[in-house]
C-alpha cells in the first residue's frame, strides 16, 4: 500500500493506534477504500476540531466501521483448533484442582468468604443509598429543619412549627405541596375484643399522598385524613386487627377514650423510607395542630418545590415571612414589641433538607427513625473490597510460590510450540475455573446465612434483592475480575520462563519473587491487624459507656410504661405497689435518664428577659421520690417535700445548669418559664425558686455533654420507675402485673428495666463492634488460610534440608524456629506499618464522644500479639509436622 | 416477501438516488455528503459505506476501484454506479408512489 502521507504535517495525522485497530479486523478487500475515506473525512470534515477531540472523532468513526461484513474472516470464525484448546485449557484446569485438592480448597475457601464479603456488602450498600426513591417527586421534596438562635443560643431540629408549611406555600409561589407528620408514640388500639399496642402511630395532614408515593389501596386520595378522628390503616395493621373484613367504616378506640372511623387502607410503607407509620390518623384530630406557633418544633414538614426551583431562591425570601408571621408572634408571647430582627441576635431560619439525603446525612436531633450514615456505606464498602482482595492475594501467593512445580509442564509445553498467549489463556482459565466455583459456593452460602446478616445490620433484606440488576452484574463481573486480578500475575510469571534453562532443571527462576509474596503477605496482615485494633478500640469504648460513673443507678430499676392507662388512678396504683416489701420506692415521672422524648421551654433565670443565658432548657416533671429511687445524689439544699406547699413553685437545677447560668449561690436565685394554666388563654410567665441542686447524671448517649436540666414538682402520668430488691425479680414482675390488672382491668401491662433501655441507647456502637468484629475475624481468617499454604509450601520444599539438619542434630524446636522465623518478621512489618493508620482512624473515630476512652497502648501490643500468635499457630502446624518427619524418609529419595 | 418485488428501505432509495445524481463521482464521502446537503441529516461513513455494500449485493449497485488520488493517502476510491435494476428498483418506486397519489381522495387531501 503506498505511503505518501508523510509529507504531511505529524500533527495533523490520524491517530496511528486507530488505523492499527482498524487494520487488525478490516478484511483486506475493503481496506483501502474504507481508509481512504476516513482519512479524507479527518482531512476535510474534522479540520473544525482540534487536538484531542479530533483525534477522538476519528477514532469513533473506526470503531463505527466495526460491522460483520468488514470483518475479516479469522475473526468471524472459531478456529477450531482453539475450540479444542479451550476443552483442554478446562481439562487442565480441573486435573490440576483435583491434584492439588489442598491448595484449591485454600483458594476457593479464601474466595468464597471474599465474595461472599462483596455480595453482602453490596446488598447493605444497595439498600441503604435506595432510601426514598421510591418516592416520584424524592428529587425536589424537601424537610424543613428548624435552625434558630435565641440570644446567641443555637437550636436545631428536624421539627419545625406547625404553620410553616402551610405558610411557605401560601407566600412562595414555588412551593407546590406541602405536608406535616406528628409521631403520636405508643398507643393501645382497640377494636371488639383486640386490644395491640402500636408504635409506629402518626398524624398526617390530608395532603400527605400529594407528597409520598403511597399508594392507597381503599378510600380516595382527597377524602381520607380530611375529618377529624379519621384513621387510615397500613395492610399488615388491617390483617392484624380485620383479617380479611373489610375495614372502611369501622372504629378503632385509641388509648381506651377515643374513636377513630377507619376511612382508608394503604400500601405498607417500603422498608426503604426513612419513616414509618402502621396508622395514620388525621391531623385534624390533634388540636393544637392548627394552633401552634412559627417558632416551636412540633412537627416533620415536607415540602415540594416546583419543578426547575430553586432552594436557594426560597430561602433568600425568609425575611419576608418572618417580618410577616414570626415576629408579631414573638412580641405576642413576649408581651412587647422587640423592634428590629436583626439588633436581637434572633434568628430563624428553616433549612430545606433533601428528602434523599435524610437517610444517610441527616443528624438533627429529633429524627423519626434512627439513620443510617454514610460513613459507614463508605467504610463497609471498602472494607468488603479489601476482603476480596486480601483472598486474591492468597492465590496469587500461592499460584507463585508453587510456579517452580508447574515450571516443567510450561517449559515442555512451550517446546513443543505452544506460544506465550495460550499459556496465559490457560493459567486464567484456571483462575476463572476457581473464581466460578467459588462464586456458586459464594451465593449458597449467601443464601443460607442471609438472615443472620439481617439480624447483624438490623436490616430486613429479602432473597429477591440478589435477582436486582446491580447484584446479578456484579455476580457475573466478580468471577471475572477476580480470575484475572488473580491469575494475571502467575500467568505472566509462569509464562515468562524459559524453557531451556526450566528443562535443563533450573527450578528457581519464578521461585525468586520471593519479595513480592512477602509484600503482598504484608498487606494482609497489616489490614487484619487494623481491623482488630479497631474492633478492640470500639469494644473498649462501649465498654467504658456502659461502665462510666453515670450518676445515677441504672440497675434494678422497673420502669412500667404507658401509666395514662390507669386513668388517673397512678398514685393509687404506686402506693399499692410499695406494700410489697420488696419494692423500696417508687416516682412518677416525665421523663427518665434513657433514651426517651424530651421537651423543653424558654427558661429564664431570675426572670430577667434581657439575659443572654434566656434560653430553652429542659424541663422535666417529677416527685418528691424520684431522686431517691434513682439514686441521684442532691449536693445543695433540699429535695421537694410534699409538707411545703410552696414546692409548687419551687425547681431543682442540675449542676450543668448552675453552670450554664453562672451562678455562685443557686438557692439565691429563681428561674421563670412560661406555663398554660388554661389552654384557651395565652400563657403566663411564673417564677420558681431554686430549692436545690442535684449532681449531674448522664442522661442521654456519652456522645453529649450533659445538658442543663431544671426539675419541677408537677404531677405527671408518662412512667412509674420502681427500685425494687434483687431477690425475687419474677415474684416483683407478677405482683406488679396484678396489681395492674386490678387498677386497670383490660390495659395490656408492659415494663422494661432500666439498664436494657440504658444498654438500648448503645445499640449503634454495638452493631459497630459486632461487624467490626466479624470483618476483623473474616481478614484474619483469609490472611491464615494464605499462611496456611504458604507454609505447607516452604516446608514442602524443605523437607531436604529439614532432613539434613535433623541427621546432624537439630531438634523440633530448632526446626520450628527456622521455619517460623520468616513468618514472624512479617508480622512484625505489618504490625509497623498498621499501628499509626489504626491509630489515626481510631483517633478520628473516639472524637466524636464527649465522654471517652483513651487509645492505650496495650490495645496495639494486644492486636499485634493475636495477629502473631494465630499467625504462628497457623505455620507451625506444617513446621512441627516436617520437623516431626524421619530423616531417613525424607532422604531416601536421589 | 417475494423476490420479484423491489423491497427498498427509504436509506436504501435515498442513496440509490443520491448515487444516480452524483453520476460518475459516487463514492463513500461524496454520497455522504451529498445526502448531508440534499436531506439535511447527520450521517454517519461507516453507515453509507454499510449501505453501498448492501445495494452492492441485492445487485442495484456496481463499482470499480478508481486510479490513484492525491489526497486520502494516495489511496484508491471505490466508485457506485447504478445497475439496470438499480434505475427499475427506484423508478418502480417512484410509480408506485405516483399512484398512491392519484388515488388518494381530494377530500383527504383538503384536510391534510
Amino acid at each position: 500500500m503506498p505511503r505518501k502521507e508523510k509529507n504531511i504535517d505529524d500533527h495533523s495525522m490520524p491517530p496511528k493506534s486507530a488505523d492499527r485497530f482498524l487494520e487488525w479486523y478490516c478484511s483486506d478487500y475493503y481496506m483501502e477504500e474504507v481508509k481512504g475515506d476516513l482519512h479524507e473525512l479527518f482531512q476535510n470534515k474534522l479540520c473544525h476540531h482540534f487536538g484531542l477531540l479530533r483525534w477522538l472523532l476519528y477514532w469513533w468513526n473506526v470503531i463505527r466501521f466495526f460491522r460483520p461484513y468488514l470483518l475479516r474472516n479469522k475473526l468471524l470464525h472459531i478456529n477450531i483448533g482453539e475450540l479444542y484448546m479451550l476443552n483442554s485449557y478446562l481439562k487442565i484446569a480441573l486435573r490440576n484442582l483435583r491434584k492439588h485438592a489442598f491448595y484449591s480448597f485454600i483458594n476457593i475457601t479464601g474466595l468464597v468468604v471474599g465474595v461472599v464479603c462483596v455480595i453482602f456488602i453490596l446488598l447493605f450498600v444497595t439498600d441503604e443509598l435506595s432510601y426514598d426513591k421510591f418516592n416520584k417527586k424524592a428529587d425536589r421534596t424537601y424537610r424543613l429543619v428548624s435552625d434558630f438562635m435565641i440570644r446567641g443560643n443555637t437550636f436545631q431540629s428536624a421539627l419545625s412549627g406547625g404553620p410553616v408549611g402551610q405558610g411557605m406555600k401560601r407566600e412562595f409561589p414555588e412551593v407546590e405541596q406541602q405536608t406535616r407528620i406528628r409521631q403520636l408514640g405508643s398507643t393501645i388500639v382497640k377494636y371488639k375484643d383486640i386490644s395491640h399496642k402500636e408504635d409506629r402511630m402518626s398524624f398526617a395532614d390530608s395532603t400527605f399522598f400529594d407528597v409520598f408515593s403511597i399508594e392507597l389501596i381503599a378510600g380516595k386520595k382527597d377524602e381520607v385524613l380530611r375529618t377529624p378522628n379519621s384513621i387510615i390503616l397500613s395492610e399488615t395493621s388491617v390483617q392484624k386487627y380485620f383479617g380479611k373484613k373489610n375495614p372502611v367504616g369501622e372504629f378503632l378506640r385509641l388509648d381506651n377514650d377515643t374513636d377513630y372511623n377507619v376511612t382508608g387502607v394503604y400500601k405498607d410503607i417500603p422498608a426503604n423510607s426513612h419513616f414509618h407509620a402502621d396508622m395514620l390518623c388525621s391531623m385534624s384530630s390533634l388540636e393544637f395542630s392548627t394552633q401552634d406557633y412559627w417558632s416551636n418544633a412540633n412537627f416533620h414538614t415536607y415540602i415540594v418545590l416546583a419543578k426547575g426551583a430553586n432552594p436557594q431562591d426560597l430561602i433568600a425570601k425568609y425575611p419576608s415571612i418572618l417580618q410577616m408571621y414570626v415576629k408579631p408572634e414573638i412580641e405576642a408571647l413576649a408581651g412587647t414589641s422587640i423592634g428590629d430582627f436583626s439588633e436581637l441576635n434572633l434568628k430563624f431560619e428553616w433549612i430545606l433538607e433533601p428528602l434523599l439525603d435524610i437517610h444517610l446525612y441527616s443528624t438533627y436531633p429529633h429524627q423519626f427513625e434512627p439513620n443510617g450514615d454514610i460513613q459507614y456505606v463508605y467504610i463497609f464498602s471498602a472494607i468488603g473490597l479489601f476482603i476480596l482482595f486480601l483472598a486474591c492475594i492468597n492465590f496469587v501467593n500461592l499460584a507463585t510460590a508453587r510456579s517452580s512445580l508447574r515450571a516443567k509442564e510450561v517449559g515442555i509445553k512451550k517446546v513443543v510450540g505452544s506460544d506465550r498467549r495460550s499459556l496465559i489463556t490457560q493459567f486464567l482459565t484456571e483462575s476463572i475455573v476457581i473464581s466460578i466455583i467459588a462464586l456458586l459456593i459464594a451465593v449458597a452460602v449467601v443464601l443460607a446465612i442471609l438472615p443472620f446478616f439481617n439480624t447483624l445490620v438490623g436490616k430486613n433484606i429479602q432473597y429477591t434483592a440478589l435477582l436486582s440488576g446491580s447484584v446479578m452484574l456484579a455476580l457475573i463481573v466478580i468471577p471475572l475480575i477476580t480470575g484475572i486480578l488473580a491469575g494475571f500475575f502467575p500467568a505472566f510469571v509462569l509464562s515468562a520462563f524459559n524453557p531451556a534453562v526450566i528443562l535443563k532443571g533450573n527450578l528457581s527462576g519464578g521461585v525468586k519473587k520471593g519479595w513480592l509474596r512477602s509484600g503482598l503477605v504484608v498487606f494482609q496482615f497489616t489490614t487484619s491487624i487494623i481491623l482488630i485494633v479497631c474492633t478492640l478500640v470500639v469494644l473498649n469504648q462501649l465498654h467504658y459507656i456502659q461502665n462510666k460513673k453515670l450518676g445515677f443507678d441504672k440497675d434494678h430499676v422497673l420502669i412500667v410504661e404507658d401509666t395514662n392507662m390507669l386513668d388517673g388512678q397512678t398514685e393509687i396504683f404506686k402506693d399499692e405497689i410499695l406494700r410489697n416489701p420488696e419494692i423500696i420506692s417508687g416516682t412518677v415521672s416525665s421523663f427518665l435518664p434513657v433514651e426517651s422524648a424530651r421537651s423543653s421551654n424558654g427558661t429564664i433565670p431570675d426572670g430577667d428577659m434581657t439575659s443572654e443565658k434566656f434560653q430553652p432548657i429542659q424541663t422535666w416533671r417529677i416527685d418528691t421520690d424520684y431522686f431517691k429511687t434513682l439514686g441521684i445524689e442532691i449536693v445543695a439544699g433540699r429535695n421537694f417535700s410534699d409538707e411545703q406547699i410552696t414546692d409548687s413553685s419551687a425547681c431543682i437545677l442540675n449542676e450543668a445548669c448552675v453552670k450554664e447560668f453562672g451562678w455562685d449561690d443557686p438557692l439565691e436565685h429563681t428561674v421563670a418559664r412560661y406555663i398554660l394554666p388554661d389552654p384557651n388563654k395565652p400563657p403566663v410567665l411564673k417564677e420558681f425558686n431554686v430549692i436545690g441542686v442535684v449532681k449531674d447524671f448522664h442522661f442521654e448517649s456519652l456522645k453529649n455533654d450533659i445538658d442543663p436540666i431544671v426539675f419541677y414538682l408537677e404531677p405527671s402520668t408518662s412512667t412509674i420507675s420502681f427500685r425494687i430488691n434483687t431477690g425475687n425479680i419474677a415474684g416483683v414482675i407478677d405482683y406488679v402485673k396484678s396489681v395492674w390488672t386490678q387498677t386497670a382491668p383490660g390495659q395490656p401491662f408492659s415494663y422494661r428495666f432500666m439498664d436494657e433501655s440504658f444498654d438500648n441507647m448503645y445499640r449503634a456502637e454495638t452493631k459497630v463492634s459486632e461487624i467490626f468484629s466479624v470483618f476483623a475475624g473474616l481478614a484474619i481468617f483469609i490472611g491464615c488460610l494464605g499462611l496456611f499454604g504458604l507454609s505447607a509450601f516452604t516446608a514442602e520444599r524443605k523437607t531436604k534440608e529439614i532432613g539434613i539438619r535433623k541427621v546432624h542434630g537439630a531438634t523440633l524446636k530448632s526446626v520450628v524456629i527456622l521455619l517460623s522465623k520468616e513468618f514472624a518478621k512479617l508480622i512484625l512489618v505489618s504490625f509497623v506499618i498498621a499501628a499509626p493508620i489504626a491509630y489515626y482512624l481510631m483517633n478520628s473515630w473516639l472524637a466524636d464522644y464527649a465522654y471517652r476512652t483513651g487509645l492505650s497502648m496495650w490495645t496495639f501490643v494486644l492486636s499485634g500479639l493475636l495477629a502473631m500468635v494465630v499467625a504462628l499457630i497457623t505455620v507451625s502446624y506444617h513446621a512441627i509436622k516436617a520437623g516431626l518427619i524421619n530423616p531417613a524418609k525424607s532422604l531416601k529419595y536421589e | 416477501m417475494k423476490k420479484n418485488r423491489t423491497n427498498l428501505g427509504e436509506f436504501e432509495e435515498l442513496v440509490l438516488l443520491v448515487v444516480g445524481v452524483l453520476n460518475d463521482n459516487a463514492y463513500g464521502i461524496s454520497i455522504m455528503e451529498e445526502i448531508e446537503k440534499q436531506a439535511r441529516r447527520k450521517l454517519s461513513i461507516s453507515a453509507v459505506h454499510s449501505v453501498l455494500t448492501r445495494l452492492e449485493k441485492k445487485g442495484y449497485l456496481k463499482s470499480y476501484m478508481g486510479g490513484e488520488t492525491n489526497e486520502r493517502g494516495g489511496r484508491r476510491k471505490r466508485f457506485f454506479t447504478l445497475t439496470g435494476s438499480g434505475k427499475d428498483a427506484i423508478n418502480e418506486v417512484r410509480e408506485m408512489r405516483n399512484k398512491l397519489w392519484d388515488i388518494m381522495p381530494d377530500l383527504s387531501m383538503e384536510s391534510l
